[in-house]
């Protein structure tokens, strides 16, 4: 599975407002729903918050991916958001975050939702990747970034 | 070679042991004690540091600047004083912390949740080392390590490959595992692998298997190519250390016997070991070891509360023709005399101890791979939750990332040491085995708390 064949590369934000945990949240739900017509915006968000109160998925380094599973949607769901200054997201090393990649999935997706965590997380545990997110100029950037990282896996 | 500085709380034989060979080889090393009377001993046989006081209190561990050493070793006589202490010394600030207790319940059943609590690195129980090392003897295996998880239901064990082990002739895909365990990782030089079905062990390397006590017996035996029966085993002395001896054995053969002088702990071995002869008698009697058949017997082990009894019934064993003697002997400085005397397998629970602690340090803290903290890879319990990505899915496809292992599932009450077509429940635990590179990955899978 290529994470690029699942972002939506028209709900990417490279500089988040944002300052709180659940508007970073709300802020890329909103993004995803204008682009993805499956998905409706305060319903991921609900999905995305009560994924988060089980423990945060800031997973470190700065990285979080929040996700979870979405009624009516026929495919998995990618968006990628970033933060300069960097959120309070409650990371499991207490650092601030600045990558949010977001992943939705169908209720039933089976293997596929997993696999593709365990590929993001992946390739954000590469320092040289964290680095190329920071230095994007454009989204452009940030998929060719992406697709590097697609490449090599 | 870089100067490190350790403090060892009890200035026992386990604690002047390891501050002589750590000292002579040029690192600095602090001794505390509150027996006044170690002092002197230890300015007069040793070129350390003394600090008198109690090493569960914190101004004697500041005393010691804990807080500046590479390793804090918590050898004294009091389990309960080791324990706070290594907690203690966390707080001040230490890096890292060794325990050894000396019984074996700290470890068998609730070790993990002992090693967090009192956030030790290596927790280490003299009496199951003692064990180990004489099952080891008995039974040709080689063992070097086992921590107990899910409340003892299940182990892991540690144990090295030799030349001409199937571990090591075999890709892992074509070894014939026993149900019920799972070799989760080979460690070579200190470093951890975690093998693919194309894998195999190279003679010297360790293995780590996770299962059942009887399942990974069973892949021992395989692996050692030692036949089931034992012959006639004979222990002298029926205390703790005789009765975790025996419990190793069962399943191995079907003879064996106890001498216990004791009528009352007799009685009690008779009740617990019904398969079992339990003898009332004295094990240094030519005459009643001659009447029990030792002559006979393929192994003798001596492991009553006396070193002089213990060599002494070794010796009319020999006499009498047993092939094998082990014997326990608890003053470590003697044991070599002994080993001279007569062809016996001498165990030495201090030696132990400090052979371990030592091989921990030698090995730049990697050998025990399965401490909570500062480790390369460790167990955590999960539970699953409904909203846990992993609720529903099969391990075929969770086990994406290599550095991560579910390697049991505790389900009902019950331990399954799970294959790829099983699936997770919500409700299950997991114990999963994550390297610290896939740390983050085990927490998106499995959010939570760490269970024990």
């Amino acid at each position: 599975m290529k994470i690029m064949d699942i972002l939506a590369t028209d709900a990417v934000i490279l500089n988040l407002g944002a300052r709180e945990k659940r508007d970073v949240l709300a802020d890329m739900s909103q993004a995803l729903a204008k682009v993805e017509p499956q998905i409706e915006a305060e319903r991921l968000l609900e999905v995305l918050l009560e994924r988060e109160a089980l423990q945060s998925t800031g997973i470190g380094e700065g990285v979080a991916i929040p996700h979870g599973k979405m009624v009516g949607l026929d495919r998995l769901v990618a968006s990628f958001a970033r933060n300069p200054d960097g959120v309070d997201f409650d990371a499991i090393d207490g650092q601030p975050t600045h990558h949010f990649f977001l992943l939705v999935v169908p209720e039933h997706s089976g293997g596929q939702y997993l696999k593709a965590l365990a590929r993001i997380s992946r390739f954000f545990r590469d320092a040289a990747f964290r680095q190329k997110l920071v230095e994007a100029d454009s989204v452009d950037d940030v998929i060719r970034a992406i697709e590097q990282e697609d490449a090599k896996l | 070679m870089d100067q490190k500085r350790y403090v060892i709380m009890g200035a026992g034989e386990v604690g002047r042991h390891l501050a002589r060979a750590l000292s002579v080889e040029g690192h600095a090393v602090t001794l505390i004690d509150s027996n006044p009377a170690k002092r002197q001993i230890v300015e007069e046989q040793l070129d350390v540091g003394f600090v008198l006081g109690n090493g569960s209190h914190v101004p004697t561990l500041e005393a010691s600047e804990v807080g500046a050493c590479d390793l804090f070793v918590a050898v004294s006589g009091s389990d309960e004083a080791n324990l706070v202490a290594s907690l203690l010394a966390k707080k001040v600030g230490a890096s890292r912390t060794v325990v050894r207790v000396a019984t074996s319940e700290y470890i068998t059943k609730y070790g993990s949740t002992y090693e967090k609590t009192f956030r030790a690195d290596l927790l280490l129980s003299t009496q199951l080392l003692t064990t180990t090392r004489i099952l080891n003897n008995v039974l040709g295996y080689n063992t070097i390590d086992i921590e107990y998880l899910a409340g003892g239901a299940l182990q892991v064990r540690r144990t090295t490959v030799e030349a001409g082990s199937i571990l090591h002739e075999r890709r892992l895909a074509d070894v014939d595992l026993p149900k019920d365990c799972l070799v989760l990782a080979f460690l070579s030089s200190g470093r951890l692998q975690v093998p693919t079905g194309n894998d195999r062990a190279q003679p010297g390397d360790d293995a780590l298997v996770l299962g059942t006590t009887e399942a990974i017996d069973e892949l021992e035996r395989r692996v050692s190519g030692h036949s089931l029966d034992l012959g006639l085993v004979v222990i002298a002395g029926g205390g703790s250390t005789a009765h975790a001896v025996a419990q190793g054995l069962e399943g191995h053969t079907k003879r064996l016997k106890i001498i216990e002088s004791d009528r009352t702990r007799a009685e009690l071995l008779a009740a617990e070991f019904p398969n079992y002869e339990i003898i009332h008698g004295d094990a240094t009697d030519m005459s009643a070891l001659a009447a029990e058949g030792v002559g006979k017997a393929e192994t003798f082990i001596a492991l009553t509360g006396h070193d002089e009894t213990n060599l002494m019934a070794c010796l009319l064993a020999q006499e009498l023709g047993a092939r094998r003697m082990t014997a326990l002997v608890r003053k470590s400085e003697t044991s070599s005399l002994w080993h001279k005397i007569a062809l016996l397998d001498v165990v030495s629970p201090r030696s132990l101890a400090a052979e371990r602690i030592r091989s921990y340090i030698d090995s730049n803290y990697e050998s025990h791979i399965i401490s909570f903290e500062n480790a390369s890879a460790q167990f955590i319990q999960r539970r699953v939750y409904e909203h846990s990505p992993a609720a529903g899915g099969r391990l075929a496809d969770i086990e994406i990332p290599q550095g991560l292992i579910v390697a049991a599932i505790l389900r009902n009450g019950k331990a399954i040491i799970p294959r790829g077509d099983d699936k997770l429940q919500v409700g299950d635990a997991v114990v999963l085995f994550v390297d610290r590179s896939e740390a983050g990955t085990a927490s998106l899978l499995f959010p939570g708390v760490d269970e024990e």
